[in-house]
This record gives structure tokens, C-alpha cells and sequence, in this order.
């Protein structure tokens, strides 16, 4: 123990909201641990404990493409794209 | 550091190689400059799967062979992977980004306390040194990611990133790794139970009609759908309609979702941020309709489409044979 689930959407639907539920949610208390609280290497978390590193940020060249816009017709605009298709 | 080799993990389900596993062969020869591409490859006795990674030309394959490899658990393969890395680390250790590649990398990652970037779009050498690039979140913008203190250095590669060639190559090698299969203790496959895995095939599917917020309606997804089926294709789907009922995750295209490498590709309402464009990269003719003059999408495509989604399918509908 603890098993260590991951699941996907399909699971289940969350349930109703209650207003019941909503009122009482401003009561509840919320646990926070921070790095502080638990038992860690420093050395190993955050930025200075990351392997990876981001050596660049950019903006990617964008690959020029000739775009061909169609007749604002969609009848003419299908008829002229199912041409140009093989 | 390292041993100087690029190993790439070759996934098998059933009796199938995961063709992204190929296309990483593929890869690592072409950028290797000097180094080893090395496959791993998990099997029992029985199987010979050798012989389909061999067509694709690595130096060596290795084997860990054993009977548990039919039916072992992500920490199982993860485990053994790490008798085979930790003493003799490659430089690069490279894995398809798919379901079950996403799980074993990075328990293996920690075992090995090194660098993983996921999802990379690209990678190559700067001498030693593997440059992974990946977009950020949310945003228009790429980046360049290193492991320089730690090996291996490790990166999962989404299907269809790149293109796998056979190449014939008498040098190589298979050899039989040591290791010893460690049954895991607190957890176990029970049983399994195949269904389609229709990510997969929307990565594969020849022509895809994809859906986009701009598009979502019930009326555009029958005319999606029934189109799809007149040209033996599949629908798809931009993020955003992944959260509505009709839709799953294996219905998404882009980050998180397929790489398509469709003949024909029609985008409906899909307005074209980049975690959406980066699964259409390899798709070969793109057709976009959008509301908008404006949507980035028609940067992306070879005709563009601009008024309504529902009159250019109905209109499409009518003329397609």
C-alpha cells in the first residue's frame, strides 16, 4: 500500500455539485505540504535538481506552405477542391 | 560517461512490432555519426522478433529472453531494462512515446536518475550531447532540451515523428543480454483483455475528417462520420472535444493524441494551435474549413475553406462518390 492508480475520463462522471456540497466546501480544511514538510533531498527537486535542462526557447520556422482558398461558394468551393484531388 | 551507443527499446504486442520502434532505428542511424545503434528487445524463447528489427539495419540487437515476457508488468520490463543499462550506460536510450513506452520510461528513468523529455518531436547530436525538442505548453514556441550531467539520456518519440526504412546491414550482431527476470511482488496481470486501439489506427488511417470546437455540433458529427465512412477513413478530434460525451483520448489528434500520416486530412472548425498542428505534420494533403480568415490552420493547409463547417459537408456529401 497505497496502490497507485492512473485513469481516464471514461472512469466514471463526477457527481452533482449539491449546493449542500458547495456551501460546506468553503469549510473544509486543505492540507499543504510544501519542501519544507517533507523528508527530501534539496539537492534533487526544482530547477537545480532537474537532469534535463531547456537550452533554448524559439519560436519554430514556420514551413511556408501555398495555401489555395477555395470559392466562398461551398458548392464551387467542393466541386473545385475534388478536382485538384487525385 | 557512457558507452557511446544509441539504444533504441523495441516495443512488441502480441506477435507486432510497434512500428515506432522501427522508426527510431531508423533515426538514430541517421544522426548516429560514430555511435552504436544498439536494440533492446524483451522476448520469450519462443518468439524471433530478431528478425523483423534486423530488416531495419542496428548494429546489434540484444535480447533479454524469458518466458515472463509474454505477460510481464511496466516495473517487470522497467527492472529488467535497468540490469542491462545501469552498469554499461548508453549515451541516448530512446522510446516510442505509446501507452506502454510512456510507462516504462520513466520508472526507468528514476531507477537510472537521469534526464527523460517526452513527446520530442526531434532530436540530434551537438557532439555528445542529444538536443530533444518539444513545444512548451501552451504556447507557439519550441524548445531545446539537454540531460548534460546524467546518462542516458532519454527521450519517448511520438508514432509517426519519423519515417522507417529497412536497411540491410550484414554487421549486425544479436546478442543475448545478462539478466535475471524479477518477478514483482505487489502487483500481477491477472488477465487481458484486447480491444481496438483506434489511437493507433488514426495514426495509420489513411483519411482522417477531423472536428474542432468551431465544428461541434450533432449534425456536423453525423456528416463527419458518415463521410468518413463513404471514404473508408476515421474521424478525429482537436483537445477540446475529447471532454464531450461522443469523444475519448483515442479519438485526439496532436499532443497527447495521434501523429497522423494521412493522404488526406479535412479540418473542420478547427482553429490550429500548435499542440493541434503538430499531430498533421506528416499528413500529405490538408483541407481546412474554418469560420475565421484568420485561423492559423490555413498556414498549415493545402485548401482553405473559409465559411461554414455544416455547408461545406453537406456540399462535400453530395459530389463524393
Amino acid at each position: 500500500m497505497p496502490a497507485v492508480v492512473t485513469v481516464r475520463k471514461e472512469l466514471n462522471t463526477p457527481r452533482y455539485e449539491t449546493p449542500q456540497n458547495i456551501k460546506e466546501s468553503f469549510e473544509k480544511p486543505i492540507t499543504t505540504w510544501t519542501e519544507a514538510d517533507l523528508d527530501l533531498d534539496r539537492t534533487k527537486i526544482g530547477q537545480a535538481g532537474s537532469p534535463t535542462k531547456v537550452t533554448k526557447v524559439y519560436a519554430p520556422t514556420k514551413e511556408v506552405k501555398k495555401t489555395d482558398f477555395l470559392p466562398t461558394d461551398p458548392v464551387q468551393a467542393v466541386s473545385k477542391l475534388l478536382s485538384q484531388l487525385d | 560517461m557512457d558507452n557511446n551507443e544509441i539504444w533504441v527499446y523495441i516495443e512488441t504486442t502480441g506477435s507486432r512490432v510497434e512500428p515506432t520502434s522501427l522508426q527510431l532505428i531508423t533515426k538514430a542511424k541517421a544522426i548516429a555519426s560514430g555511435k552504436k545503434v544498439v536494440a533492446i528487445l524483451l522476448e520469450t524463447p519462443s518468439a524471433n522478433f530478431e528478425t523483423i528489427v534486423k530488416e531495419y539495419g542496428p548494429d546489434r540487437i540484444e535480447t533479454l529472453i524469458d518466458d515472463h515476457f509474454v505477460n510481464a508488468t511496466d516495473e517487470e520490463i522497467a527492472d529488467a531494462l535497468f540490469q542491462v543499462t545501469d552498469k554499461n550506460r548508453p549515451n541516448s536510450l530512446l522510446f516510442p512515446a505509446t501507452i506502454l513506452g510512456k510507462s516504462i520510461a520513466p520508472r526507468l528513468q528514476a531507477k537510472l536518475e537521469t534526464g527523460l523529455t517526452g513527446d520530442s518531436l526531434d532530436i540530434f547530436y551537438e557532439n555528445d550531447l542529444l538536443v530533444q525538442v518539444k513545444p512548451t505548453y501552451g504556447d507557439n514556441v519550441m524548445c531545446d532540451i539537454v540531460s548534460p550531467d546524467t546518462r542516458p539520456q532519454m527521450v519517448t518519440v511520438r508514432p509517426n515523428t519519423f519515417r522507417a526504412e529497412k536497411a540491410t546491414n550484414p554487421q549486425t550482431e544479436v546478442v543475448k543480454a545478462r539478466f535475471t527476470f524479477h518477478k514483482q511482488a505487489d502487483s500481477d496481470i491477472i488477465a487481458t483483455d484486447p480491444i481496438i486501439n483506434s489511437s493507433s489506427k488514426l495514426d495509420d488511417a489513411k483519411v482522417v475528417i477531423a472536428l474542432g470546437r468551431g465544428a461541434y455540433s450533432p449534425k456536423n458529427i453525423q456528416l463527419a462520420q458518415d463521410l468518413a465512412a463513404k471514404l473508408s477513413g476515421m474521424v478525429g478530434v482537436s483537445r477540446p472535444l475529447t471532454d464531450e460525451a461522443e469523444f475519448n483520448h483515442d479519438d485526439q489528434i496532436g499532443i497527447g493524441g495521434a501523429s497522423l500520416s494521412a493522404d488526406l486530412l479535412i479540418n473542420l472548425g478547427i482553429s490550429g494551435a500548435v499542440q493541434y498542428t503538430v499531430g498533421i505534420k506528416n499528413a500529405k494533403k490538408i483541407v481546412s474549413v474554418n469560420i475565421d480568415k484568420d485561423a492559423p490552420i490555413f498556414e498549415e493547409s493545402d485548401f482553405a475553406y473559409v465559411g461554414d463547417v455544416t455547408d461545406f459537408l453537406n456540399a462535400l456529401t453530395a459530389q463524393v462518390r
